[in-house]
């Protein structure tokens, strides 16, 4: 399921199907679409901050986003990931369903202590399980402290490349799409069109390989 | 009521693959060093083209 509400996604960045509704590629009637919207995170949302003609969101698209920030909050003892992935979805909501700021719930308090303490390696695998908040405006301050670690996050994906981790590579190449200071020696145009050729077939590297190429330009 | 109880226990079976989707440790890597790669196929090749062993003729009768 989530690998089809990816590829939905995908396809509405790109431009081509039908015009997107959240509510028409996850089902609200359905018990699994809940769970899928949070995995997706603000990407389930992400074809509504595209340039394309896309339709507003409407609310059965509000319900969908409501039912996945109810049943899934983050626990006390959650991952950072998993608070910065819910904070994101939550930001989404805000800035592109209809309702208004009293609808939803306030962005929760995320750690950001691991961007400036990791080493290499597991900064690139947390910042690549946090692609989808590599919306254009999503998430300033998350953006600006990885910011200061563009080349860190560039070895790790030279280093997810290598290690044929397609899904964090992906990840990785989206957020360096996003961020400034990327070094021009890394290739990232080729290396997201390899990692299109190497991976493609996974529909979530599909989806952040589109939106780095929807909204920053990158990997044509 | 126990109808509840599955449902309850269903929906934290969700909630905990959902969080283990969110933040799944990486998978182990698939390095190919193709410095080692060749040196092992030269090795293999060098094996399997070496002439046998030189073993004494059993004695013709």
């Amino acid at each position: 399921m989530i690998a089809d509400a990816a590829s939905g996604v995908a396809l509405a960045l790109r431009g081509e199907g039908d015009p997107y509704a959240l509510s028409r590629v996850l089902r609200q009637s359905d018990a699994l679409a809940p769970a899928a919207v949070r995995v997706l995170g603000a990407d389930a949302l992400a074809p509504y901050a595209a340039d394309h003609h896309t339709p507003a969101a409407g609310d059965e698209d509000r319900g969908v986003v409501q039912a996945a920030l109810a049943a899934f909050p983050p626990g006390a003892d959650a991952s950072a990931v998993s608070v910065w992935s819910y904070r994101g979805l939550v930001e989404a909501s805000h800035a592109f369903l209809p309702g208004g700021p009293d609808r939803w719930p306030q962005p929760p308090d995320a750690a950001s202590g691991w961007v400036e303490a990791d080493p290499w390696p597991r900064l690139a695998h947390r910042a690549s399980q946090l692609a989808a908040l590599a919306l254009p405006g999503l998430s300033p301050a998350l953006a600006d402290a990885l910011t200061t670690r563009t080349d860190d996050l560039a070895r790790g994906f030279v280093r997810a490349v290598r290690r044929r981790d397609w899904l964090q590579a992906a990840g990785l190449g989206r957020w360096l799409a996003r961020l400034p200071g990327v070094p021009p020696t890394l290739g990232l145009d080729a290396g997201l069109a390899f990692i299109g050729h190497m991976g493609g077939g996974d529909a979530r590297v599909a989806l952040h390989l589109v939106a780095a190429r929807c909204f920053y330009g990158r990997g044509e | 009521m126990s109808m509840d109880r599955t449902a309850s226990v269903e929906s934290v079976t969700l909630a905990v693959e959902v969080e283990d989707l969110l933040d799944s440790t990486e998978p182990d890597g698939v390095f190919r060093d193709t410095r080692e790669c060749a040196g092992a196929a030269i090795l293999l090749g060098a094996l399997l083209a070496s002439p046998p062993t030189p073993r004494p003729k059993p004695d013709a009768r």
